[in-house]
């Protein structure tokens, strides 16, 4: 093989590999961002949630203080010009456990809110689509877990091993699927007896096939919408464990900020204190509800004015719909040829 | 009802049951190398006699099989161990705490049953307009805001702020030595007893509802004494209202949805042309039915009135289950954290199955799986 032909190959692989990220991922995601932000309620979820990675990113620039270092002789200052939001007990600045502590929340909401919907989406579709067999068991597991009370396990479950945000995050993932799974599974179940998957079948197209392009699809509105909203719930259950002191004690968490509050705010009369996480607790979970209303509006074919077919025309610009015309026009003789030529080239 | 259809379900929730014991059996035993260890730690590593009687005593001797057994034993004839914070059998531990628990949550479930369905019916027929609004927002409110924040406020608010409210406990002095559990328990067994032989005779389901809930809250009047009545009262004024605020925007929204839906149906229309007015049109029919989801939903909370909030009792200090449940956790009791646990889940499968039975009596349409 010479030099350049190797080159030739990498720098085609390259090209091909830039054309597949661009238009497998970068176009569909900067589509699916402009078409969040034209929508009113996914304009206010972008700018909380982006709000809330600048801060959890960048809280070290925005504030002077140190979330975990104590200073003795500044316990209990009322908010003021140096300390915004006054200090705790220990003299660590509100503000600064308020901006750290995003990081917390984000973490723990977005990887249990990811993993749970993709666990539950991933035995739901199993469940209603493929075996039988596994589908019962499947179910059975999740009769089960929905009825095993989840505070008292997790108080047990406390004691005996060491709490640390993963295992939090582990437990709400093992007790967070069966409900994204049981709405799946029901989903799958009514959208196998549609026609058009009966005709795929009848073209003896696999199953694979029909999840990743019939069935995946159908239900991407109730998946994105299931993983908005269970962040947002698993980021007060997480205020909510820590407060009942089955968090972390040593990190910055807005939880943790509340439980010293309870400790501390209400005899120091220190309102900002107790109102602060809360505001901030509000805040993340509305930007994430609202954008996962968004999604489910923008998405669901069943909602009118803005479902599928709209999304196709009625919403499109005029220049992506004679990008699209132009895609499905018959090709002239000449374009033909050079298709032609293009095909024989390549094999 | 079919039989057929009663006795499957029941197979199927003792199986669950079957399987939330085992699993309560086997959690501390696979994470915990010794569970009997805390147990043991105030006794001297030589005197091998106490050790073992005190592992026989909490059924911590033999082989992990028999020890199985012998746990599956217990919990069938409802002996859940001796708690060793509290030395008395966890079963009795439990009994003591759960009027705690009752007076707040089924006082705050009577009270948000009852104001969400008034609330939802006048949104639901001013739908789009102020009423409907109002409610809608709340919506968003209460469930972006945590519970126990919007508690943490108003503690602050009317017990420091503007001190109106205690901020702690149930009663001013010690509660637990007047109140007759007994009393209670018996007048609560009655009053489901007497629930089911009215419901037997009249075929009334209301009287399922009625029935044991004017049982409970007169042998609640009768156990406390009188003096101490009024004491009690004042103090779970606040835990209360907390908790109606989320349970009576859910309990409303339901209602309006389902009154929304109802609007379209045959039977509205029929009783439209019936000729009758719009005020018995919404009561007696669209809201009548738009009722039926309740049944499940307020079926499922019921399992929470006995267990209590873990969250409200902790900020309230209030002597319930909840905060047992985490007394149990901050001790390391952890026979104590199992009965619990074990209760929880028994009441959870058997309040589901309840509902299942009452929903399908209301609504024969309904599929028998």
């Amino acid at each position: 093989m010479s030099v350049s032909g190797f080159f030739g190959k990498a720098g085609l692989f390259f090209v091909k590999a830039a054309r597949f990220v661009w238009t497998r991922f970068l176009c569909p995601v900067g589509t699916f961002f402009k078409r969040l932000w034209k929508h009113r309620k996914g304009r206010f979820g972008l700018i909380v949630v982006a709000a809330l990675v600048f801060f959890a990113l960048f809280a070290p620039l925005l504030t002077p203080y140190d979330p975990k270092t104590p200073s003795i002789n500044e316990g209990y200052l009322p908010p003021s010009w140096t300390h915004l939001l006054g200090t705790d007990g220990n003299g660590v600045d509100i503000l600064a456990q308020i901006l750290y502590g995003t990081r917390v929340s984000l973490i723990i909401g977005l990887t249990s809110g990811l993993c749970v919907t993709l666990v539950g989406a991933f035995l739901g579709i199993v469940a209603g689509y493929y075996s039988k067999w596994a589908g019962g068991a499947i179910m059975r597991v999740v009769d089960v877990l929905l009825v095993i009370p989840t505070l008292p396990l997790m108080v047990i479950l406390h004691k005996y091993v060491s709490s640390s945000y993963v295992m939090m995050i582990f437990i709400f993932i093992a007790f967070g699927w069966p409900g994204t799974a049981r709405i799946i599974r029901a989903q799958v179940l009514s959208l196998k007896n549609g026609n058009y998957i009966k005709a795929a079948e009848l073209f003896g197209a696999k199953r694979n096939y029909i999840t990743r392009r019939h069935i995946l699809p159908a239900v991407s509105h109730l998946l994105i919408m299931n993983c908005a909203l269970a962040s947002a719930g698993f980021m007060i259950a997480e205020a909510g464990l820590s407060f009942i002191g089955l968090g972390d004690p040593s990190a910055v968490s807005w939880g943790q900020l509340l439980v010293k509050a309870e400790g501390g705010a209400f005899t120091s009369r220190l309102w900002a204190w107790v109102l602060a996480p809360g505001a901030a607790i509000f805040f993340a979970v509305i930007g994430f509800m609202q954008i996962g209303y968004a999604l489910e509006e923008l998405l669901n074919p069943k909602i009118g004015g803005t479902g599928m077919t709209a999304r196709a025309w009625g919403e499109a610009t005029d220049a992506q719909i004679e990008e699209a015309e132009e895609q499905m026009r018959e090709p002239s003789p000449e374009e033909a040829a050079a298709i032609r030529e293009q095909v024989r080239s390549e094999r | 009802m079919k039989l057929r259809y009663v006795l499957t379900r029941i197979f199927y929730a003792l199986i669950i049951l079957f399987v939330v014991i085992s699993l309560n059996f086997l959690l501390p035993r696979l994470i915990f190398t010794d569970p009997a260890e805390p147990l043991l730690r105030g006794i001297p590593e030589d005197d091998l006699i106490l050790r073992a009687a005190v592992r026989a005593e909490y059924g911590l001797d033999g082989s992990l099989f028999r020890q199985y057994f012998v746990y599956l034993g217990k919990m069938f004839t409802f002996d859940y161990g001796r708690s060793y914070v509290y030395k008395a059998p966890v079963f009795s531990v439990m009994f003591s705490k759960i009027p705690w628990s009752m007076i707040l949550s089924l006082s705050a479930m009577l009270i948000s049953v009852i104001t969400g369905i008034h609330v939802g019916a006048r949104a639901a027929k001013h739908r789009g307009k102020r009423p409907d609004k109002v409610l809608l927002g709340a919506a968003t409110l209460t469930t972006a805001l945590p519970s126990f924040w919007i508690a943490l406020v108003f503690m602050m608010l009317l017990c420091f702020a503007v001190p109106v409210f205690p901020f702690r406990g149930a009663m001013t002095e010690g509660y637990s030595l007047t109140f007759h559990e007994w009393i209670f328990w018996i007048g609560v067994l009655l009053g489901v007893v007497a629930a089911g032989v009215s419901y037997y005779f009249t075929k009334k389901v209301f009287l399922l509802f009625v029935v044991p809930v004017g049982a409970f809250v007169l042998s609640a009047l009768i156990a406390v004494p009188p003096a101490d009545l009024a004491d009690i009262a004042y103090h779970s004024i606040l835990p209360i209202f907390v908790l109606c605020i989320g349970s009576i925007v859910s309990y409303a929204l339901m209602v309006r949805n389902s009154m929304i839906a109802a609007v379209n149906e045959d039977y509205v229309t029929t009783a439209r042309a019936k000729g009758l007015s719009e005020r018995q049109v919404l009561f007696g029919h669209t809201l009548r039915n738009a009722l039926l989801p309740m049944v499940t939903s307020i079926g499922m909370s019921m399992a929470g009135v006995f267990g209590g909030s873990v969250l409200i009792e902790k900020i309230f200090a209030w002597p319930g289950m909840g905060g047992l449940l985490l007394e149990a956790q901050n001790v390391g009791d952890f026979q104590l954290a199992q009965g619990i646990m074990f209760f929880y889940s028994f009441v959870t499968i058997v309040c589901n199955l309840l509902t299942d039975f009452v929903y399908h009596r209301l609504d024969p349409r309904v599929k028998l799986a």
